[in-house]
């Protein structure tokens, strides 16, 4: 009932694209709450989301890697002495 | 990724809370092709794009205390940060030019094809993405890509509040049997 509402709305692919309203959002997550069949649909959605970007991911430039690190032992050090 | 993980995501987040630097240094391995896929996307300038992807993976070092995976995914969480960073320094940029999210966006639309053929061909992909059309990817890319509101696509895109709903939605249902085929 509730979750049929829901899932022919179109709230959940606003949502997962990141253009559902704060309301529309709050009205959704207490749902999903409360109905894991519905979480479970906009984890699915979420997931092709995920591969929608992971299709279109770039190598980065490989010296950030090594610029990275070092900034992340820095910061180990000083949290560590 | 899956098959060339050798961690489980709940050792990576041990790994990370611990302040594991292998850990982290695999993480960067396996994440950053698809984070330094969303910087560039968003910010569409290669020199910004590294300066993002060193700022989100410092968040993600600074912050994975914060994480919680009862919440989601440890993909899903590293996604936003990246979002979120990107989006914050296109729109304070935006902001300094004086500039509408608008100008912005139309912008976008017309660097859209070169970015895009360009990583595609990189996972060899080749023409998966291609079933989407021009006004699919469009709104798909505002909304996830340029932070954009409904009310802003509507206006960017000349079109009703109502249209944007209904187009959104076809979009992400094409989007979503597309990706049944890959």
């Amino acid at each position: 009932m509730n979750v049929q509402r829901f899932l022919s709305s179109g709230i959940i692919e606003l949502y997962v694209a990141g253009m559902a309203s704060v309301q529309e959002a709050q009205e959704l997550e207490a749902a999903m709450a409360q109905f894991p069949d519905l979480a479970r649909e906009v984890e699915a959605c979420r997931r092709d989301m995920e591969q929608y970007v992971r299709l279109q991911a770039i190598t980065p430039p490989p010296d950030i890697k090594e610029h990275l690190l070092r900034m992340v032992a820095d910061e180990t050090t000083k949290y560590t002495d | 990724m899956r098959p060339s993980l050798t961690y489980t995501e709940a050792e990576l987040v041990q790994g990370l809370k611990a302040r594991d630097e292998k850990i982290f240094s695999y993480v960067y391995d396996h994440y950053s092709p698809a984070l330094y896929g969303v910087a560039l996307k968003v910010v569409n300038d290669e020199n910004a794009a590294v300066d993002l992807l060193q700022d989100i993976f410092l968040k993600i070092w600074r912050g994975i205390d914060r994480y919680d995976e009862e919440k989601g995914r440890l993909f899903t969480w590293m996604l936003n940060i990246a979002r979120n960073t990107a989006i914050d320094t296109l729109r304070s940029r935006a902001h300094k030019l004086g500039l509408k999210m608008q100008e912005i966006g139309n912008g976008h639309y017309r660097q859209e094809q070169l970015t895009v053929q360009q990583s595609v061909d990189h996972l060899g992909l080749g023409k998966v993405l291609d079933q989407l059309n021009k006004e699919q990817r469009v709104i798909i890319d505002l909304a996830y890509y340029r932070g954009c509101t409904q009310e802003e696509i509507a206006k960017l895109l000349d079109i009703p509040l109502g249209t944007v709903k209904t187009r959104m939605r076809n979009a992400i249902i094409q989007l979503r049997n597309i990706l049944k085929q890959v």
